[in-house]
């Protein structure tokens, strides 16, 4: 049972990392942007390409990377921004601009999902991939947790980063800039807020959480192409679950989206094995997290800590 | 006296609707000027026009004797044009003092100082610095709208309907601060209204009516006409 509540601890701040990028990027643009998860997906492959070139810098201590990774992910921060801002400039930007709806937003960018998947697909392939194939072995912590170094080092990274982000939006004039756009778009350019800037920020932060947290996954998991649009279902239920725009709502969606798909989909597995069944619950992961968000459509339409829309 | 905004023949509105035809207003230095009118009249759309929310299809602007017609609203904040709207005119989930510093976004140095100056004008906002600006009382909102208006020291503040929605008692308080803010930051003042002690308040008005400038004259010239008192005051 604890063992299940911490790996739902952890991908749910894997979870919490691409849906704060996500409320964020749907509360200041405007639409639903179903290309997130792939973003996702560049951070983790682009890592990948960095991990592959950069010269063998050894590992640390326990871990099942060393230097060449904080390296790589910082490059592939770069690279996952830069291509955000690119799709922005050439797509986003000139619909912006046309007046489109946000139906129509989202539909491009279901367009530009296509693009990088199938990017993805042509330069590495549809297999499976790993940042390092050596075995880890599980430390033994108090109160009976069992934790693998390399999750102590995601749960950690998950945590500053999000800290990072609330102070961020807390504490600096771009980031309360954000948030009043954020809350009245008309009357923040009133203020003398520019909102191509604010959009630009967006995509930056949004651009810096995807690529981590898409390279957490790959630490934690494994890589694919296809493992960005398969993020966007937990992605997209945190979001709806925490309201659209609010960052603790997206924390609280993404903890209780991991924790529920892991806990629940464990027990059932748990119970089954117990009763001698086959079957590999796992799969129905997805399930839970449409199970949660229709119970929170129906009591909570706009989300625990949402906004009424006009 | 110097005229600080000249709008001449602007028409404007939404979509393929026009809502003003040919609206000429101009507004001096120092000076306080109401617009009154009936629903639907265009008053709102108007300072929407002034303030680079609504680009109009024809006429022109003069704001402290540059043409401003097609600059954004953040291009007109940053010239010295402050708008406060009638609704939507704070920032909810910001606190109050978040509010006031995102009034002064352009104003790059320590905004304690003008934090403290606008609180001098509104007391009950100094109290109230962390609250969050949703959940404020009605009176409270239109202060805290007011005060980040005034947070960029505008030179021509534009002020929609202050006092609607408020008590009687607060509506004599605002339309006190609304005077005191002119004597005080020399700001001149177009201030749309629907209520008698607001026009009051002014040295001239324009009525508008159905898009139109209909009457346009000193404040006691239109206390006066009978039309006016009658049609928009309830006599």
């Amino acid at each position: 049972m604890i063992d299940l509540l911490i790996s739902g601890i952890i991908y749910g701040s894997i979870i919490t990392l691409g849906a704060i990028g996500l409320t964020l990027m749907s509360d200041i643009l405007n639409f639903f942007n179903f290309a997130y998860g792939d973003f996702f997906t560049l951070g983790a492959f682009s890592t990948l390409a960095f991990v592959s070139f950069l010269p063998d810098m050894g590992v640390f201590p326990g871990l099942s990377f060393g230097w060449s990774m904080v390296i790589a992910i910082s490059l592939s921060i770069l690279v996952t921004i830069a291509i955000m801002l690119l799709f922005d400039f050439v797509f986003f930007k000139r619909l912006r601009e046309l007046g489109v709806t946000s139906l129509f937003m989202s539909l491009a960018s279901l367009g530009v999902s296509f693009i990088i998947r199938a990017v993805i697909n042509i330069v590495w392939g549809p297999k499976v991939r790993y940042y390092s194939t050596a075995i880890q072995i599980s430390r033994t912590l108090p109160f009976g947790i069992h934790m693998k170094p390399d999750e102590m080092v995601i749960l950690v990274g998950a945590l500053i980063l999000v800290f990072a982000v609330f102070y961020y939006l807390k504490r600096t004039r771009m980031g309360r800039a954000m948030r009043a756009v954020s809350d009245n778009k008309i009357l923040a350019q009133a203020s003398g807020i520019d909102n191509r800037r604010v959009i630009m920020w967006t995509w930056i932060i949004s651009g810096v959480l995807a690529a981590v947290a898409g390279t957490f996954f790959g630490i934690e998991v494994q890589l694919s192409p296809t493992m960005g649009w398969n993020f966007l279902i937990p992605l997209f239920v945190a979001v709806i679950m925490g309201g659209v725009g609010s960052f603790w709502g997206a924390l609280l969606g993404g903890m209780t989206i991991g924790i529920a798909e892991e806990l629940i989909t464990g027990m059932i597995q748990n119970t089954f094995n117990l009763m001698q069944l086959q079957a590999n619950i796992s799969v129905y992961k997805p399930a839970i997290a449409f199970v949660f968000v229709v119970i929170i459509l129906l009591l909570k339409p706009y989300g625990i800590f949402g906004k009424r829309r006009g | 006296m110097s005229t600080i905004l000249t709008v001449e023949r602007i028409t404007a509105g939404y979509g393929a609707q026009d809502v003003l035809f040919d609206v000429s207003v101009c507004i001096s230095y120092g000076e306080i000027v109401a617009i009154i009118g009936p629903n639907g009249a265009g008053k709102s759309t108007l300072l929407k026009v002034i303030a680079g929310i609504v680009r109009p299809r024809s006429g022109s602007i003069l704001f402290k004797g540059i043409a401003v017609l097609g600059m954004s609203a953040q291009q007109l904040t940053a010239r010295g044009l402050g708008w406060v709207p009638q609704e939507d005119n704070i920032f909810p989930s910001l606190t109050v003092r978040e509010n006031l510093e995102v009034g002064s976004y352009l104003f790059r140095q320590d905004p304690r100082r003008r934090i403290d100056e606008v609180c001098d004008i509104f007391p009950q906002l100094r109290d109230r610095m962390k609250q969050s600006a949703g959940s404020l009382s009605g009176g409270q909102r239109q202060m805290l709208a007011v005060a980040r208006g005034l947070m960029m020291h505008p030179d021509l503040l534009l002020l929609d309907e202050p006092t609607a929605g408020l008590a009687p008692n607060l509506v004599q308080m605002m339309l006190e601060k609304v005077n005191e803010i002119a004597l005080r930051m020399g700001n001149s003042v177009l201030l749309v209204t629907q209520t008698l002690d607001a026009l009051r308040l002014s040295s001239r008005g324009y009525l508008l009516s159905a898009g139109g400038i209909k009457y346009e004259d000193t404040t006691d010239a239109l206390l006066s006409n009978r039309e006016v008192r009658d049609l928009y005051f309830g006599g």
